[in-house]
């Protein structure tokens, strides 16, 4: 009820005032801030758009933290919270997701980020494609996290983390001409209304003259990814890896015989999702089967992959709870 | 009135899947048969041939050394499934399967007007919830039919085949109403499943005049 307000409300503003002015980036920043509190018998939930934090009422020192990055389909685990706040009996966990992750999440991109990008080489780029220079950190390999909104709460160590395979299935990537770090354009699309980016001509000629496109990741260049990144996991932060699959169909395609049409675009998420069960073979992290759970569901009315209806998002966050629990994490 | 041939080669399930109670299946009161008698009568009428078989590798080698029926059946369109492959022990790899299901199609693609489909399977299998694969021994059941699918679908790139996506159907429908058991599947999936056989024949133009869509690949492109 108060969100179709709040959307009800936001047209209007637009209509009058336009898209994207700063008493809306006001509003916004606020709503995403705002915390809701949800008392429980044994513990507290605190969440806001980014994060979930628990606190029990014993023991709340003793701090485990899930931290995620991928795309839209991560959020599904947040829905995790109250059953951890039903059982939690010590301690506090947090679930969280960097502020902004789209146009991030690719593993070439997290990979390229443990290289050390001089920042002169990107000051440019984060400037005109408004991203934020913190892009190019290793921060998924920093020991510990904050949750976004409830700095109160302190860091948090990453017992687990979460990633899913879409950024690697879906984005395309760009690479810099001159000094060879990559950006996903997406990102900087995606971030900001499509009126304001279509009329900025000169930042889309900037673009296509310092950068040149790469495609999509290859299943190779995924497998080799991957096992550097849980390598790297491992041996820095001892943490779990849980990885998110996708669902494989395509629902309501008409579709059957291929002879005609790309391979790569219709084969690619049944492959994505064997390669990834074959490095959890070979590396032994958790996979959330997204693809099972949907499946088990039904997907008559899902629109694409990575956004569930919201009788989707239970059941993922039901499986990725019991996995948390089987790692001991809750 | 057009008279179509339909053979299906496979285990009970397929019988199941595609054929009514009459025509010695065991879940449908209208199969392929009924459901082409009704929505095209006096235009095509659908004769069902069933022969069992226990995957590609026994397949093709039945109609290499003869025993099969399928060699002169002059059948116009031959329809097959991957959860025959399940039927056969520990089964082949997927790699064999698709090798040896090149060898079948090339086979039955030699009789000209000869079209091929195969059924792709449900990964659900309700018993088996796999999260860490190293625990895992060999491949569990879900990721055999992901293999298996994949290696059905490549054919249809690589040889114009079509195949008929079951593990579509069945997700759109909800497994967990659908498949009580790995690979078994639900009366209203089970015709769901025929139903959609009947459309790609449509597809196909096997009940109108037109020249029926050739299953040419990518070798013969």
């Amino acid at each position: 009820m108060i969100e179709t307000v709040l959307v009800k409300g936001a047209r209007a503003w637009r209509s009058v005032a336009g898209n994207g002015t700063s008493v809306e980036k006001f509003v916004k920043r606020r709503y995403r801030k705002a915390i809701r509190v949800e008392k429980g018998r044994l513990a507290t939930q605190y969440s806001n758009q980014d994060s979930v934090v628990i606190q029990a009422k014993r023991n709340p020192e003793d701090k485990r933290g899930i931290y995620m990055k991928g795309g839209c389909d991560l959020p599904s685990l947040f829905l995790a919270g109250p059953m951890i706040k039903d059982v939690l009996e010590q301690g506090t966990v947090a679930i969280a997701r960097p502020t902004v992750a789209v146009g991030t999440s690719q593993t070439s991109q997290v990979l390229q980020t443990l290289e050390g990008i001089p920042e002169e080489h990107i000051v440019e780029t984060c400037r005109k494609l408004q991203i934020r220079p913190t892009f190019f950190k290793p921060t998924l390999f920093d020991e510990t996290f904050e949750a976004g909104g409830m700095e109160r709460f302190g860091d948090f160590p990453k017992s687990a983390v979460v990633l899913s395979v879409g950024s690697d299935l879906t984005r395309s990537l760009h690479r810099h001409r001159e000094h060879g770090f990559l950006v996903d354009i997406g990102g900087w699309w995606l971030n900001q209304s499509l009126d304001k980016a279509i009329q900025d001509v000169e930042t889309v000629k900037w673009f296509k003259k310092t950068f040149e496109p790469v495609g999509k990741m290859t299943i190779p260049e995924f497998v080799s990814n991957m096992e550097l990144i849980v390598k790297h996991l491992r041996d820095q932060l001892g943490s779990h890896l849980i990885v998110m699959n996708t669902l494989v169909v395509e629902p309501l395609s008409p579709t059957h015989n291929f002879q005609l049409l790309n391979e790569d675009h219709v084969t690619r998420k049944r492959m994505f999702n064997i390669a990834l069960a074959d490095l959890s073979k070979s590396q032994g992290f958790h996979v959330i089967d997204v693809d099972r759970i949907l499946k088990e569901n039904g997907v008559r009315d899902q629109v694409d992959f990575a956004h569930f209806p919201v009788e989707g998002k239970m059941p993922v966050a039901k499986e990725a709870f019991r996995i948390f629990r089987e790692l001991e994490i809750v | 009135m057009e008279s179509i041939k339909l053979f299906l080669t496979g285990t009970d399930r397929l019988r199941d899947m595609l054929c009514s109670t009459a025509d010695g299946g065991r879940k449908l009161s209208r199969g392929v048969r009924e459901l082409v008698a009704e929505q095209y009568a006096g235009k095509a009428e659908v004769d069902v041939v069933f022969e069992p078989s226990v995957g590609a590798a026994s397949l093709r080698q039945a109609i290499e050394d003869g025993s099969s029926q399928l060699s002169e059946s002059a059948a116009n369109l031959v329809v097959t499934s991957v959860d025959a492959e399940f039927a056969a022990g520990d089964g082949a790899s997927a790699d064999a399967y698709e090798s040896d299901m090149l060898a079948v199609i090339r086979s039955i693609k030699a009789n000209p007007g000869s079209h091929v489909i195969v059924l792709l399977a449900s990964t659900i299998d309700p018993e088996t919830i796999v999260s860490n694969y190293q625990r895992e021994e060999s491949d569990p059941t879900s990721l055999r039919v992901h293999r298996y699918d994949l290696a059905a679908m490549r054919l249809s790139f690589e040889e114009g085949i079509s195949v008929l996506d079951v593990d579509r159907i069945i997700a759109e429908m909800g497994a967990a109403d659908h498949v009580p058991a790995f690979l078994e599947y639900s009366e209203g999936a089970c015709q769901a499943i025929a139903n959609e056989l009947v459309r790609i024949m449509d597809d196909y133009a096997f009940f109108d005049d037109r020249p029926l869509l050739p299953q040419v690949g990518r070798e013969d492109a």
